[in-house]
């Protein structure tokens, strides 16, 4: 769906992007993730095809940024991070205009306007002037206003920068429902428990470098055949899944027989047993039947859901910060 | 209807402000009356050329240039950027959308302007102002539209949001050419203006173009329309550029090299002490090094793309040709051709007048590549820096130079800060010095490019 290939991005100040490479699959929600000053902005502008990469290419369904810059825009719809609306025009103008503008014929544009607006529940105000609108129902219409044209691809440039918890929410239950519809969503944020409810796939830049290994999945499923088409040269075998086991004796004393099992043990909690199993759906039922057939006296044994964030620092800064991140409290924390 | 229009109209022009805008003319044309009575048939003439001049070459092009420079401030440039709207769509859009209020006091004011004139005059005299009339509005506020897309540009490579001052420095320059063309066609006029009798006549003298007769009237008409026509096709070309996509290079070399053949066709007269090639040769160089100037101002300071064009160029490998032509400079391509005139020109007058002649044609040369220079390092060193700024430290080397040349070389002194043609060869050796020390600090200003305060293209430059 979206196929970047060692892109360069300089600013007359300094390089913004090194080399950048990666595949984003279709129907995937990634998240664009990295501190400040990261490259995320710059890259997704160069995905939106607002601005041309200094080396490299960057095609999204197949269409190259630079060679057909126009079909990128019509195709997909980009939100930035500062953005702003047409404060003096109702939504319903608002979200006309939009579709008019993304090539939607004069007869058709009231009723996408209507259906983007119930979309994203504004339905109720469509004759309220944009400027009479609360922040977080300002996103609202500018994610409106970027869907009106259904792309197969949206772009969200730091969504929830402002919004309160609340409108936080909502949002994330929006991107849901878009996700669930198939569309393709990049959504950047440096603030990664915002990601964290709707995110399968994560991309992690740091001083314009992919860090990580390149997309890292985060639901555990196994990469289609499909995602092998764009040659995957960034794409990361899926994260293992973790289980955490307790025993009725002290785990430390279960090792040898543990191993003799051959599974593969992620670290010891007192009485309790990390366990790392391959990425595969039946990998839970298979491990607890071998626990349960071998006699280890088993007292519970549970998925553990790896954070967006451990799972950040796993990648980017290596498993001894993991071992520090996992005994911290999982609170809003930037990455 | 084109939605960008509609959308303009939606928020500038609701039926309430049109009928504001429309109450305007008629009340002043109605005072005029009043107070007139008739006594004076140019009064109404008079005060509707003021209205349209108000109207269409003042109001209109700031609003053309806000149609574009607004959305930057608003932050909604980016949404117009990423629409599936033709760039042709847009232009026009904003043109007759953003402007709607300002062409609607406009014609109406040519309207009772040209009726009046009509009938004091003629029906093909009235005519032809209002032709001019119409082709300046179009001319002003299409490179309205064009220096707001400039600015933008501009803006974002200096990382900063857009300014007002260089752009008003070019719809300055732009209001000169446009006065210029019209005192041309009114030298080119015999004229009898009897204020009392408020009557104006145009005489007709004819005009010698590349050797035929034109009819003044109908020649100055046609021309204005012609730069009617260019002007709107370059904001077309400039968003085009917004939008990603490329422009192919040879319209702006065609157009340079139109704008030379039209200023050299002017025939010289035959009392003139120069001949007739080296008369338009001199024109010519004169027009392409005009357009290098302007090339040098109005494009953006982007050192990235310049150390991409000299990559692509690089002398000492293979020729990366396709990037060549898309990262060439503006500058560029009217240089090339002033060397090409300039050595051409000299050539013709080391046969006709002599080798001095031929040496202050070169040193005329070495002051302009001297002053691109000038003017490359100083947009580089400070890619905010505006377009005034930078002409007034231009003009000052001319004027200080003069000066502390007449100061301490005596008479021969001027001479290696100004061209001229004596002591021999002095202009010509300290001008060359001058450009090849310019263009090694522009040089080195390109690869040192000063630290941004903030990341040019961000969506708050609206890029």
């Amino acid at each position: 769906m979206i196929d970047a290939e060692n892109v360069v991005y300089d600013y007359p100040s300094g390089r913004a992007l090194r080399g950048v490479s990666f595949v984003v699959r279709a129907g995937a929600v990634l998240a664009l993730v990295g501190p400040n000053g990261a490259g995320k902005s710059t890259l997704m502008r160069c995905i939106a095809a607002l601005d041309a990469p200094t080396e490299g290419a960057i095609t999204v369904q197949g269409i190259d940024t630079q060679d057909d810059p126009r079909a990128i825009h019509a195709s997909l719809g980009y939100l930035p991070d500062i953005y702003g609306l047409y404060d003096r025009l109702s939504v319903r103008r608002c979200l006309i205009y939009a579709a008019r503008s993304r090539g939607i014929a004069p007869a058709e544009a009231p009723a996408a306007a209507e259906g983007a607006a119930a979309r994203v529940g504004l339905g109720d105000r469509m004759d309220t002037l944009a400027g009479h609108l609360s922040r977080g129902l300002r996103q609202r219409l500018g994610i409106a206003q970027t869907l009106v044209h259904r792309p197969r691809v949206l772009l969200l440039d730091e969504p929830a920068s402002g919004l309160d918890p609340e409108a936080r929410a909502s949002l994330s239950e929006l991107i849901r429902s878009l996700a669930t519809d198939g569309m393709t969503l990049i959504v950047s944020s440096h603030i990664l428990s915002e990601l964290e409810d709707y995110c399968s796939e994560m991309l992690m830049l740091r001083n314009g470098e992919v860090v990580g290994g390149g997309v890292v999945r985060l639901d555990g499923a196994a990469p289609k055949s499909s995602d092998a088409e764009g040659g995957d040269v960034s794409q990361a075998p899926p994260a293992p899944i973790l289980v955490k086991v307790a025993f009725a004796v002290p785990a430390g004393e279960l090792l040898d027989q543990l191993g003799a099992l051959g599974l593969s043990l992620s670290r010891i909690e007192g009485s309790d047993a990390i366990l790392a199993l391959p990425p595969s759906p039946d990998a839970e039922t298979a491990t607890l039947v071998t626990l349960v057939k071998a006699g280890l006296p088993v007292r519970s044994f549970a998925v553990m859901r790896q954070t967006l964030e451990e799972t950040y620092r796993a990648a980017a800064l290596g498993p001894a910060s993991q071992a520090a991140t996992s005994a911290a409290p999982k609170s809003e924390s930037a990455a | 209807m084109n939605p960008e229009l509609q959308r303009n109209l939606w928020l500038d022009a609701p039926a309430r402000r049109l009928i504001g805008t429309a109450a305007v003319p008629a009340l002043i044309f109605l005072l005029v009356w009043l107070v007139d009575r008739g006594a004076h048939p140019n009064a109404i003439v008079v005060a509707g050329a003021l209205l349209f001049i108000g109207a269409a070459l003042i109001w209109a092009p700031r609003e053309a240039r806000a149609s574009v420079t607004d959305e930057v401030y608003a932050r909604t440039w980016d949404f117009q950027r990423t629409s599936a709207l033709a760039p042709w769509t847009l232009t026009w859009g904003k043109l007759a959308g953003a402007t709607a209020r300002a062409w609607l006091l406009a014609a109406l004011s040519l309207l009772i302007a040209f009726l009046q004139l009509a009938s004091v005059t003629s029906f093909s005299h009235a005519l032809f102002w209002a032709i001019v009339a119409l082709g300046l509005g179009v001319l002003m506020q299409a490179s309205g539209l064009a220096v707001g897309l400039i600015e933008i540009r501009k803006s974002r490579a200096a990382g900063r949001p857009p300014g007002a001052r260089s752009a008003g420095l070019a719809l300055l320059g732009l209001a000169l050419l446009s006065g210029a063309a019209v005192i041309w066609a009114h030298t080119h006029m015999i004229w009898s203006a009897d204020l009392h009798g408020g009557v104006l006549t145009p005489g007709r003298k004819p005009l010698l173009w590349w050797g035929a007769t034109y009819d003044p009237v109908r020649f100055a008409a046609v021309s204005l329309t012609v730069f009617a026509l260019c002007a709107v096709g370059w904001a077309w070309r400039l968003m085009r550029l917004e939008l990603q996509l490329r422009n192919l290079p040879w319209a702006w070399v065609g157009f340079v090299v139109i704008a030379a053949l039209y200023v050299s066709g002017f025939d010289a007269s035959p009392n003139a002490d120069i001949g007739a090639l080296d008369h338009r040769l001199t024109l010519a160089a004169a027009v392409c090094s005009i357009c290098a100037y302007l090339g040098a101002l109005i494009e953006p300071a982007d050192s990235v793309r310049a150390r991409q064009f000299l990559t692509a160029l690089n002398p000492f490998g293979a020729l990366d040709l396709g990037r060549l032509i898309w990262t060439t400079p503006l500058v560029a391509k009217p240089l090339a051709l002033t060397i090409i005139l300039f050595l051409w020109d000299a050539m013709i007058r080391t046969r006709d007048a002599g080798l001095p002649q031929a040496w202050l044609t070169l040193a005329a040369l070495a002051f302009v590549l001297r002053d691109l220079g000038v003017i490359a390092g100083l947009r580089f060193a400070r890619p905010g820096r505006g377009d005034f700024g930078v002409l007034m430290r231009l003009a000052l080397l001319y004027v200080v130079g003069g000066l502390v040349g007449r100061l301490f070389g005596g008479v021969g002194g001027p001479a290696l800060f100004i061209p001229t043609l004596s002591p021999v060869g002095w202009s010509l050796v300290s001008a060359s010095l001058q450009a090849v020390l310019a263009w090694a600090w522009a040089g080195w200003r390109i690869a040192n490019p000063p630290q941004l305060s903030r990341s040019p293209p961000r969506s708050a430059l609206a890029a």
